[in-house]
C-alpha cells in the first residue's frame, strides 16, 4: 500500500517562497514553456526511470537505506540497482500522466539551482556528497512547505517498496519471504503466457 | 470447454461484437451480473480493463503484483494527491486482491438508506435472503483461526470491554498463507476469478481483457452498445485498436470513480448533476505497535476480527464513527507506513517481526457534514476523484488514533505510533493519549488511504438527489443499470465487499425476470 505523493507544479513551487522564485527564474522557468519538464527518454534497459530519476535514486538510496544495506561493496551496488529496477516496473505501469509527474520531480531536482540553492547539494546528483544528502532528505522532511515534504515522501517510499521488496532486505528483517517457489523469477516475469487472441481450450 | 475471451492488447484489427447484454467490469457487481444473467439465458459479454491473472501469476512479491493487478499501483490519488485509493484492475476486479473480509451491511446503514433516500427493498429483512444466497455461493464462512495480529486486536477489544467478532471470509480450504493482497496463488479465495466468471464462460459469456470502456453509445433516453479501447499488455498506453460492442442492455459495474466517469465521458442526461457527487472513500488510518512478542502478521488470514466498538459511537447521522481491523504487514507495504530514513528505518525493519498494525475505516456520507467527493474527468478522459479532508474526517482520524492506540495498549504494546511523520512512538497509553490529542494532521504527513471508494452513481428513487433507482436502473435511460459499489447513497461502514455481492444479485434477478427471462433456481428467494 504504498502512499506516494508525486506533485510538483511551478504554481506550487512559488510556494516555496522568495528562495524559489529566485531558482525559477534563474532557471527560467517563469517563462510558461512546458518542455523544460519533458521527461529525458528512458535508455538502456529501463522501461520508465530517466537518468535523471536514476541519478537521484542511485545518490538518495544508500541515504535512505543507511545501516540496512549489505556491507560487501558489490551487494550494495547491485542492492541499490535493483531499487531502480523496482521503482522502473512500478513507474511503467502508472498512467502516463502520473509517470510524467514523477518525472517532473526527478526533471527539477536535476536542476542545478534547484539542487543548489533548495536542497542544498553542491555537486551533481552522481558526485553528491552523502551528508549533504541526508541534509537535503530530512530538511524537506520537515519543511513548512507542503510540497517540499511531498516530495520527500516521493523518493523516501520509492526508495523504500524498492527496497523492502527484496529478498536482500528480509534477511535482517528476520522474515523468509512468502510461501512461494516464485522467489527465483526476476522482478515481472510470471509462469504462464498471457492468453493468445481468440479462444482458450479449458 | 471452450471459452470465448479475447485479449485486447493483442488485437491486430478492431473488434465488433454483440450481444444481450454487456457487462462494463468485472468485480463484485460485474461478476455476481455476468453469472446470474449467462445462466438465464442471456449472451453475455464483459468488458474488462485489467489483464486475466490467475493463481500461477501470483508470486506474492508486492512491487510487481501492486504494479500489475492494482489501478495506477494501488495509489489512485485523488485531486490534491491527499489520498491514495486502491482499486483492484485484474478479472475479478477488487475481489481478486481483497483480504476477503465478508460481512452484511450494518442494519444501521440499510435503515438510513431506506429512510433516507426511499430505497425499495433495502431493509435488513429484505436484504437477509440476498446475504445468505451469496454467502453460499461464495463458500462464506466465520473464520477462527486467528493469526496473532488479530488475536491481539480481540485481547485488546475484551480487556477494554469492546463489542468485536470473528469476520466471515470467502474461502474454501484456505491454509492462511496471509498474501490476500496481492491475488491468492491457490485458488482458495473464492473472488470472482474462480467463481462467477469462470460459470459465466461456460454458460457462453465473452471475456474482454485489456480493453477500457470508453463510452456508452447512447440516443435519446436509449443505449445501443459501448465503444471501448485496446490497452497495451502492461495497460498503459492505447494501441489503437478499437472494440465496438451492439448489445440491447448495458450494465455498467466499474466501481466507484470508473463507474460516473464511463457516464461523464458518454454524456449520459445528468439533468441534476448528480453523476460523481457524493463518492465516498471510508478513509483508513493506521496504528502501528511494536510488541514485545513476535507477531508475524504477515502468516494467517490477514483479517478475521473486527470491532464496530465506535462505528455508531454518535448515532448515525452524528460524529464520525469508525470500524477497527488488524492489518496484514507483508514487507514492502509495511514500511511504507515508515516514512523514515537511515538508522530509524533500519531500527524499525529490525522490529518488523515485532509491529502489530491496525487500521480505522471512517464511516462517511451520513451527515451533512460528510458530503464526500466528486468525479470528473481528467484531460486525459479519465476519472479523478476530488475528496477534501474536512473537519469531519479530521475528527474520525484523530479519534481512531485514540481508539486504536488504547486497544494496542490494553494488548500489551510495548510502544505505540500512528502513521503519521509528525508521530513518535509512545511507550504508555497516558503520553499517546496527550499526544495524539495535538498532533497536526496535515498532508502528505498523516498517512491515510483507501480500499473502499463507494458512491458516485448514488440509488434513490428521487432524481434530483440520485442516479439510478432501487433496481440500479438509470433515471434517464431506458435501458441501462448500474450495478456496483457505486451506487452506495453513502459508504458502508464495514468491509464492502458481500454489500455489493448481495445488491447485485438482488438487482440482476429483478432484470432478468424483468427482460422475462426465468431467474437460475440458486438465486430465487422467497
Amino acid at each position: 500500500m504504498p502512499s506516494v505523493n508525486i506533485s510538483i507544479s511551478r504554481r506550487q513551487l512559488l510556494q516555496v517562497g522568495v528562495v524559489g522564485s529566485a531558482v525559477l527564474s534563474t532557471a527560467g522557468l517563469l517563462g510558461g514553456a512546458g518542455q523544460i519538464f519533458a521527461a529525458a527518454p528512458a535508455g538502456g534497459e529501463f522501461l520508465a526511470l530517466s537518468s535523471a530519476g536514476r541519478d537521484i535514486l542511485r545518490a538518495i538510496a544508500p541515504v535512505v537505506l543507511e545501516g540496512s544495506l549489505p556491507s560487501d561493496a558489490a551487494e550494495r551496488a547491485d542492492s541499490v540497482e535493483q531499487v531502480l529496477r523496482a521503482v522502473d516496473f512500478y513507474l511503467a505501469h502508472l498512467p502516463e500522466s502520473v509517470h510524467a509527474e514523477a518525472e517532473q520531480a526527478f526533471s527539477l531536482l536535476s536542476l542545478a539551482p534547484v539542487r543548489i540553492l533548495l536542497a542544498g547539494v553542491w555537486q551533481r546528483w552522481p558526485e553528491a556528497a552523502p551528508a549533504e544528502v541526508a541534509k537535503f532528505l530530512n530538511g524537506w522532511r520537515g519543511s513548512s512547505f507542503e510540497l517540499l515534504r511531498s516530495v520527500y515522501v516521493f523518493l523516501q517510499s520509492m526508495v523504500s517498496i524498492g527496497w523492502y521488496d527484496q529478498p536482500r532486505a528480509w534477511v535482517p528483517m528476520g522474515y523468509a519471504g512468502p510461501p512461494a517457489s516464485s522467489l527465483s523469477l526476476p522482478l515481472g516475469e510470471s509462469h504462464s503466457a498471457p492468453f493468445p487472441f481468440g479462444t482458450v481450450d479449458k | 470447454m471452450t471459452h470465448e475471451i479475447y485479449t485486447g492488447s493483442r488485437l491486430e484489427a478492431d473488434l465488433t461484437l454483440a450481444g444481450d447484454v454487456v457487462i462494463v467490469g468485472t468485480g463484485a457487481g460485474g461478476g455476481v451480473c455476468a453469472e446470474i444473467l449467462a445462466r438465464s439465458g442471456f449472451r453475455v459479454v464483459m468488458v474488462e480493463e485489467g489483464a486475466y491473472w490467475t493463481a500461477r501469476d501470483f508470486t506474492l512479491r508486492e512491487v510487481p503484483s501492486f504494479a500489475r493487478f492494482y489501478f495506477e499501483g494501488g495509489v489512485r490519488q485523488t485531486k490534491d494527491k491527499g489520498i491514495g485509493v486502491m482499486q483492484g484492475r485484474a478479472v475479478g476486479g477488487s475481489t481478486t486482491v481483497n483480504w476477503t473480509s465478508s460481512v452484511r451491511t450494518p442494519s444501521q446503514t440499510l435503515r438510513y438508506w431506506t429512510d433516507t433516500y426511499g430505497l425499495k427493498g433495502f431493509t435488513p429483512e429484505a436484504m437477509a435472503p440476498w446475504f445468505e444466497v451469496m454467502e453460499q455461493r461464495l463458500n462464506v464462512h466465520p473464520w477462527t483461526a486467528h493469526n496473532e495480529n488479530n488475536a491481539l486486536l480481540a485481547r485488546g477489544a475484551a480487556t477494554l470491554g469492546w463489542r468485536y467478532e470473528a469476520l466471515p471470509r470467502n474461502v474454501k480450504d484456505c491454509p492462511g498463507l496471509g498474501y490476500c493482497g496481492l491475488g491468492c496463488p491457490i485458488d482458495a479465495k473464492q473472488s470472482m476469478l474462480v467463481t462467477t466468471i469462470p460459470t459465466a464462460l461456460d454458460h457462453g459469456a465473452v471475456l474482454l481483457t485489456r480493453v477500457r470502456a470508453d463510452q456508452v453509445d447512447i440516443r435519446g433516453d436509449r443505449v445501443f452498445g459501448i465503444t471501448g479501447v485496446a490497452l497495451d499488455d502492461r495497460g498503459v498506453r492505447l494501441t489503437g485498436r478499437r472494440v465496438r460492442i451492439d448489445a440491447p442492455f448495458v450494465i455498467v459495474a466499474g466501481a466507484a470513480i470508473n463507474s460516473p466517469a464511463l457516464l461523464l465521458r458518454s454524456n449520459a442526461p445528468d439533468p441534476y448533476a448528480r453523476l460523481g457527487k457524493r463518492t465516498f472513500l471510508q478513509i483508513h488510518n493506521y496504528s502501528i505497535a511494536i510488541m514485545p512478542e513476535l507477531v508475524d502478521a504477515y502468516v494467517g488470514a490477514p483479517q478475521s476480527v473486527h470491532s464496530d466498538q465506535f462505528l455508531w459511537r454518535d448515532g448515525v447521522t452524528g460524529r464520525a464513527g469508525y470500524h477497527i481491523e488488524a492489518v496484514g504487514t507483508q514487507p514492502a507495504g509495511t514500511m511504507n507506513f515508515r516514512k523514515s530514513i537511515g538508522p530509524e528505518l533500519a531500527q524499525a525493519a529490525s522490529q518488523y517481526r515485532r509491529t502489530h498494525i491496525l487500521v480505522s475505516q471512517i464511516r462517511d456520507g451520513f451527515s451533512e457534514a460528510s458530503p464526500g467527493g466528486t468525479v470528473t474527468l481528467r484531460s486525459d478522459r479519465r476519472g479523478l476523484l476530488d475528496y477534501p479532508i474536512t473537519e469531519y474526517i479530521r475528527d474520525g482520524i484523530r479519534s481512531s488514533y485514540l481508539s486504536m492506540a488504547e486497544c494496542q495498549f490494553a494488548a500489551g504494546a510495548a510502544t505505540v505510533m500512528p502513521a503519521n511523520m509528525d508521530a513518535q512512538p509512545y511507550t504508555t497509553w497516558a503520553e499517546a493519549r496527550a499526544a495524539i490529542a495535538s498532533l497536526s494532521l496535515r498532508s502528505p504527513n498523516t498517512v491515510v488511504n483507501s480500499t473502499h471508494p463507494l458512491g458516485g452513481c448514488a440509488m434513490g428513487e428521487d432524481p434530483h438527489v440520485s442516479v439510478v433507482n432501487s433496481d440500479g436502473w438509470y433515471h434517464h435511460l431506458r435501458n441501462l443499470a448500474v450495478i456496483d459499489g457505486s451506487t452506495f447513497p453513502t459508504s458502508v461502514g464495514v468491509n464492502p465487499g458481500l454489500s455489493i455481492y448481495a445488491l447485485a444479485a438482488r438487482q440482476a434477478t429483478t432484470l432478468v425476470a424483468a427482460l422475462g427471462r426465468t431467474v437460475p433456481e440458486e438465486y430465487r428467494v422467497g
